[in-house]
């Protein structure tokens, strides 16, 4: 019998729905209004750095949703497009909120990053 | 037997979503790779073309492309695992990361729901333009639970990707940073996951601290951006 080998996809993929899961749990408990599944990658993370390492199967059935993570938003992306003529009169508001934001953003988090690098491990 | 009998089935929704993205995948490498031909832009654009053109109701492709819709829960989860590997590789500069990255985060909402209000934005539009610089599955998650639209989330964040991927370098080169650790931030924190694969053509350490930038910019949105909403919509 080798079905319940260690460390088997399957195993892996038990994991990640049994976290999703716990955040469902987690969120309805505590009416939180985070998504469940991020709750779930919360617990997750918590328990990786407490293991110190990533369990074979849970690596095998992560990297390999994540490896066609961009497959999974195609249903939304057509939805989002079915959907555009409700959005056509505020096109150039959002495109124009995307470019300031993104810029924006880029800029914020890599300058602070460099004056933070210069207090914390100044070099000589 | 009629067209849309056979279109309501799942193996249809089904080939359709996932031929479509491998249709995407194969144009892309043809095209050298461009970050400008994204297989998931091209899919759903294609497959609202053909549903359109068809006369199929889109709630008949959704009985077989739920399945895979619902599989970014999972997914969403499995993101634990790329997070955990990226915070062992950059343990000496965490603080500075962390706090680099709540700015970028706070920036991100703040200017893209503050341009877009200005431009007079309706609010569900709000609510699904503010979860634009994270993953596309904790932005769906969001934008659903704070009560936006979550397919006007993932063309935001898609555009908001693809912008950052294609002018990151310039970007950067203009203001002047040449730092790795910084550019791969900036990438990471602005445009997640289609930034973090141009940060690392860049560089291996652009590419970890894009990662990790990438990760923590999801959790930090995710776990502040509905308590804002709470607390000031």
């Amino acid at each position: 019998m080798s079905t319940g080998k260690a460390g088997s996809f399957l195993e892996g993929m038990l994991v990640l729905t049994g976290f999703q899961l716990m955040g469902e749990l987690l969120r309805r408990l505590l009416h939180l209004p985070i998504p469940s599944p991020v709750l779930g990658m919360f617990l997750l993370l918590l328990l990786l750095l407490w293991l110190g390492r990533v369990p074979a199967g849970l690596a095998r059935a992560a990297d390999g949703l994540l490896g066609h993570l961009a497959l999974l938003f195609v249903p939304a992306g057509v939805s989002a497009m079915l959907d555009i003529g409700a959005i056509r009169t505020e096109l150039v508001a959002i495109l124009l909120a995307v470019v300031a934001s993104t810029w924006a953003s880029m800029g914020v988090s890599a300058w602070t990053l460099l004056g933070l690098e210069r207090l914390w491990n100044p070099k000589p | 037997m009629t067209l849309s009998e056979l279109a309501s089935t799942v193996p249809f929704g089904l080939s359709l979503t996932v031929g479509a993205f491998v249709l995407g995948q194969r144009l892309q490498k043809r095209l050298g790779n461009s970050p400008l031909l994204q297989p998931v832009l091209f899919a759903s654009l294609t497959i609202a073309l053909f549903l359109w053109f068809s006369g199929i109701p889109g709630p008949a492709y959704r009985v077989g492309a739920d399945l895979v819709h619902h599989l970014l829960g999972p997914a969403t989860v499995a993101l634990a695992v790329p997070l955990y590997r990226q915070l062992g590789r950059v343990r000496s500069s965490l603080l500075p990361v962390l706090v680099s990255v709540l700015a970028g985060a706070v920036t991100a909402c703040g200017v893209a729901v503050g341009v877009a209000k200005l431009l007079g934005a309706s609010s569900l539009t709000l609510l699904s333009i503010a979860p634009k610089s994270v993953s596309t599955p904790i932005a769906i998650g969001v934008s659903e639970a704070i009560g936006g639209d979550p397919g006007r989330a993932v063309l935001c964040v898609v555009f908001t990707g693809i912008l950052g991927a294609v002018t990151g370098a310039g970007f950067f080169r203009l203001v002047g940073i040449r730092d790795a650790r910084a550019i791969g931030i900036g990438l990471g924190v602005s445009a997640h996951g289609i930034g973090t694969s141009r940060a690392l053509q860049l560089g291996e350490t652009e590419g970890a601290f894009s990662g990790l930038a990438m990760g923590l910019t999801g959790l930090v949105t995710a776990v502040l951006l509905p308590v804002a909403v709470r607390l000031f919509g």
